[in-house]
């Protein structure tokens, strides 16, 4: 274990060092779902309501000043952390999922009309699919997608050829939250652009990997959630070009957004917050910004570099068991593995484990096109993150061959062998 | 005791001995592969057992007056317990499976770990096991 690892473990996560649970001691690698907030961003959250709590933008007294002052010290921290040119590119959301079905509303209603084309990918979580899915059927686009290859990647060559018809806007992860996959989300931006169409890149995944800036990626449009860095969940961000949030109408409307009205014409404000109606979810933005002044304090090509190390000897340690079938095979795995046990069910595998003491995931991961492409019905996911150890991994491995050794004894055939 | 309480807590005090969950789970798919085969045509959507996070399919008739069915998953720990059902309640008089409690599968040491949207599957088998029993019993 490197030895900033585990101080930091111990120091800020003591529910990753002593959580039980049914007498079991917890081995967390479920952080794809959600990551543990690190004692630093509830310290700041619990002090924002001890002694900051009040409504932004509206109050000329101090807390008003003082929590305004905080919110857009976060937007700066944000900027600064995704590359953006400008905090006012930042809007504040709820996580990744409003942010994406904030952008498609928006799509829809300003860009989309019948007959144009959106790409996604096979690879996409949900709700990277589903918002750009409704926003089609409201403006009567089209939503075609680029294959996944059976590695596990995306199909750039068949990418090429969709770009040809020319589509308003690609949509895609920077990191399948299934398999693993880091996208060349330089290349395929780049592709994307010579054929005219904006990119829209879900990053959930992606933001403790050391992703580069979204100026220099060139990406139009980035999302991600607070809840994957170590945050709070409840609060995450949608980034836009500045030439594309001002062209875009705000798909939601209410207070705080409005500059003037002589009823019925109304003026909004200026973006951000022409796209923020409504009172922010201002502790969660507050622990949010400690969230990303802990990760960059610890460093992302630090933590990408550790936790690539330990997906690698997942990897290498699951594949070597008779019986396991890892999904894909992608050339560059960031923060998750998802495998099967076949012939028992994925659900099955996690409860079995769940007994053991570790938390995983089971099922689809709201990525039903990617499991369906795979030919798998299910899988069970581990996605580790810094706080986790090799030792975790190999204590997982082990209960896995366990698992195996009782299935085979009790007469299922895993592995193709029946030894009943 | 009647003989239906009996085997479930006969069930019960197997799982008991069982103390690690590991071993528990291991129990059930053991118990899995016992479950007879079912014939192709029972994997039908009229036998589907609404509300299963697994599929589930259960088909039940009346024979000499007693209650018979067979039943199938997708899944060995859904097929374990499946099994377990069908010692507590198959080939028993259709007066006594109409009214029987069947109450071994709500355990802790069964359920203990399953999430509530299996919990509520389960609980759908039950209640078709018995809703099937009271609608035979009432035509015999």
């Amino acid at each position: 274990m490197h030895d900033w690892q585990a101080l930091i473990r111990k120091r800020d996560f003591p529910m990753i060092e002593n959580a039980q649970c049914r007498g079991k001691t917890v081995v967390y690698l479920d952080n794809a779902a959600t990551t543990q907030a690190s004692r630093p961003v509830i310290w700041t959250m619990e002090n924002y309501y001890m002694r900051q709590h009040a409504n932004v933008h509206r109050g000329v007294y101090c807390m008003s000043e003082e929590a305004t002052a905080a919110m857009e010290e976060t937007r700066q921290l944000v900027a600064e952390f995704i590359g953006a040119a400008s905090p006012d590119e930042v809007v504040f959301t709820s996580g990744t999922t409003q942010s994406i079905n904030f952008l498609a509303e928006a799509f829809a209603a300003s860009v989309l009309k019948p007959g144009d084309l959106v790409l996604a990918t096979e690879m996409e979580h949900n709700s990277n699919l589903l918002p750009w899915l409704s926003a089609c059927s409201r403006s009567g686009a089209e939503l075609a997608l680029v294959p996944v290859t059976a590695d596990g990647e995306l199909d750039l060559e068949e990418l090429g050829r969709l770009l040809e018809k020319k589509p308003k806007l690609l949509a895609v992860c920077a990191v399948s939250n299934v398999l693993g996959t880091v996208n060349p989300l330089r290349e395929i931006a780049e592709m994307a652009h010579a054929a005219g169409a904006a990119v829209a890149v879900d990053a959930a995944q992606a933001m403790r990997h050391g992703l580069p800036g979204v100026c220099s990626l060139g990406c139009d449009f980035l999302s991600f959630s607070a809840h994957k860095i170590m945050g709070p969940t409840g609060s995450g961000i949608l980034y836009g070009k500045r030439e594309w949030l001002e062209r875009l109408a705000p798909p939601h409307t209410g207070g705080g957004m409005v500059s003037s009205m002589q009823w019925p014409e109304i003026n909004y404000e200026d973006i951000p917050l022409k796209f923020e109606a409504g009172t922010p979810n201002l502790a969660g933005i507050a622990g949010f910004g400690a969230a990303i002044e802990y990760i960059q304090a610890l460093g992302r090509e630090r933590i990408s570099e550790y936790e690539v190390s330990l997906i690698k000897y997942a990897e290498k340690r699951l594949s070597g068991i008779p019986g396991i079938q890892i999904l894909g095979s992608p050339a560059q795995r960031f923060g998750a593995l998802s495998f099967t046990v076949p012939p028992l069910q994925a659900y099955d595998v996690a409860l079995m484990l769940s007994a053991e003491g570790f938390a995983l995931r089971s099922g689809r991961h709201c990525a039903n096109l990617l499991h369906e492409k795979m030919g798998v019905s299910a899988s069970v996911r581990l996605s580790p993150a810094f706080y986790n150890t090799k030792n975790e991994i190999e204590l997982l491995a082990a209960a896995l061959e366990r698992l195996l050794a009782a299935a085979k004894k009790a007469g299922v055939p895993v592995g193709g062998v029946k030894n009943g | 005791m009647d003989e239906i309480a009996a085997e479930q807590e006969q069930i019960l005090k197997e799982f008991r001995e069982l103390e690690d969950p590991m071993a528990r789970y291991s129990y059930l798919l053991a118990l899995a592969s016992l479950l007879p085969s079912s014939p192709d045509d029972l994997k039908s959507p009229d036998y589907a057992v609404k509300g299963c996070q697994s599929s589930v399919w259960l088909k039940a008739w009346a024979e000499d007056g007693r209650f018979r069915f067979i039943a199938d998953s997708d899944t060995y720990i859904i097929k374990g317990l499946l099994y377990l059902l069908m010692n507590v309640l198959d080939g028993r008089p259709l007066a006594e499976a109409s009214g029987a409690e069947l109450y071994f599968w709500r355990d802790e040491m069964l359920l203990g770990s399953f999430d509530d949207s299996r919990k509520k599957g389960i609980s759908y088998v039950a209640a078709t096991l018995r809703t099937r029993a009271r609608e035979l019993s009432k035509n015999e």
